[in-house]
């Protein structure tokens, strides 16, 4: 073989190695830009387990996280939107205080759908209760269904909504466990913005999974139990 | 003055002979088009539409087809942002991209499938004006403009965004 030819070889062996490195990372990049294209399963119930011992009295990190994520005016006028708020109790026996987050609670058995004459409340499998706002005429019985009173009614046109976030006058809107967020793979941003790690976020129907193993060792309980809606956020320390 | 008229202006042969032998006359263009009033007028009684579907079809043949049949007169100039062809051709988008949207949106918000092409942001993202990035506001807007001039009412960004939403992330950091 002379000499031509093997430097011919070569150069050919070198610029087919060089095409594949600067194509492959374009490929791959195609292959995840494409999105989610499978549908929710109820193999997944989406929880959270908030511990109300290590919430900080005055903090209101995840309010301001929600209402920031959810573009959210963060008013507390009737008319204000308000998806996630402090709660705080005291035993007037014993005088002990805490405070909590409340949010809607994501039931299994949700009264916002059973009322909801639009079929425009639902619960998505994998166990987020959502309002469908295309189907949602605002006539509020879900908000009045709700013993969390977890849903506001939106009451003044919005403008400079978030692209992820649609909300709009006239329809009802609660926390949505930042579906968006949890879609791609991330936290709820309440769960990301705990100073203290108080908000647990997780697969409850996955034995593995951090919560599952959580609430199987702590004592934790759903509030308003005896409804037996079956939540999807429990509290550890009440 | 001679007449220009190679058909000489004559009587026997039909009007669209004549204007076919000399289409500057301005008496046989005359006397074409008052027959072709006449044949409207009368095409209940003498199935004179068919002489006037053969006038269309030469007429049709004559002219690009093609101009006729995606562009119609005084169609608004759109301003399509970045542009470029990612779902489908624009003749078809233009007449289907509300069954799209439609169909997108209940897998998206009912079954949680999010399609990164085929989404409203998506759409957004590359057609929102370079100017002010956004699809609304303007006669020649992407969205606006067509909206206007077929004067059909755009719902959707009452609630989405119509806002580029890479402008609206560097605008935050």
């Amino acid at each position: 073989m002379n000499d031509t030819n093997v430097q011919r070889r070569q150069f050919l062996k070198t610029s087919v190695g060089a095409a594949a490195v600067a194509i492959a990372p374009g490929m791959l990049l195609f292959d995840m830009a494409h999105g989610k294209t499978e549908p929710v399963s109820s193999k997944v119930r989406w929880g959270m387990l908030i511990d109300t011992g290590s919430c900080a009295d005055g903090c209101n990190d995840c309010v301001n996280a929600c209402n920031k994520e959810n573009g959210l005016s963060g008013g507390l006028s009737p008319t204000d939107s308000q998806w996630i708020r402090k709660v705080e109790l005291k035993d007037k026996r014993s005088g002990r205080e805490l405070a909590l987050p409340m949010m809607c609670q994501h039931c299994e058995e949700p009264p916002c759908v059973d009322v909801c004459p639009t079929a425009a409340s639902f619960k998505r499998a994998d166990g987020i209760v959502l309002v469908d706002k295309h189907l949602c005429i605002g006539c509020r019985y879900c908000m009045m269904a709700c013993p969390y009173k977890a849903r506001s009614f939106v009451h003044e046109p919005l403008h400079d909504q978030k692209p992820e976030v649609p909300r709009g006058r006239g329809t009802v809107e609660s926390c949505t466990m930042c579906v968006h967020r949890v879609d791609k793979g991330q936290q709820p941003s309440c769960a990301e913005a705990c100073p203290n790690k108080s908000i647990m976020f997780g697969n409850l129907n996955d034995p593995e999974s951090e919560i599952s193993k959580k609430i199987r060792n702590v004592a934790s309980i759903q509030i308003r139990a005896d409804l037996g809606l079956n939540t999807g956020i429990r509290y550890q320390g009440i | 003055m001679s007449n220009p008229c190679k058909s000489g202006c004559d009587d026997v042969l039909p009007c669209y002979v004549m204007l076919a032998f000399s289409p500057t006359c301005m008496v046989c263009l005359g006397r074409c088009a008052s027959r072709a009033l006449h044949y409207i007028r009368l095409a209940d009684f003498y199935n004179g539409f068919v002489k006037i579907f053969a006038v269309l079809a030469v007429l049709f043949a004559l002219f690009p087809a093609q101009a006729v049949a995606t562009e119609s007169y005084g169609m608004p100039k759109i301003d399509i942002g970045k542009g470029g062809q990612c779902v489908k051709d624009p003749k078809w988008m233009r007449t289907n991209h509300m069954h799209l949207l439609f169909e997108i949106r209940d897998e998206t918000v009912h079954k949680g499938i999010r399609d990164d092409k085929l989404s409203l942001k998506n759409c957004v993202e590359c057609h929102a004006s370079t100017k002010d990035n956004s699809v609304l506001g303007r006669a020649d807007s992407f969205c606006e403009g067509c909206h206007r001039y077929e004067a059909v009412k755009i719902d959707c960004f009452e609630c989405h965004s119509s806002k580029r939403s890479s402008a609206m992330t560097q605008k935050e950091h």
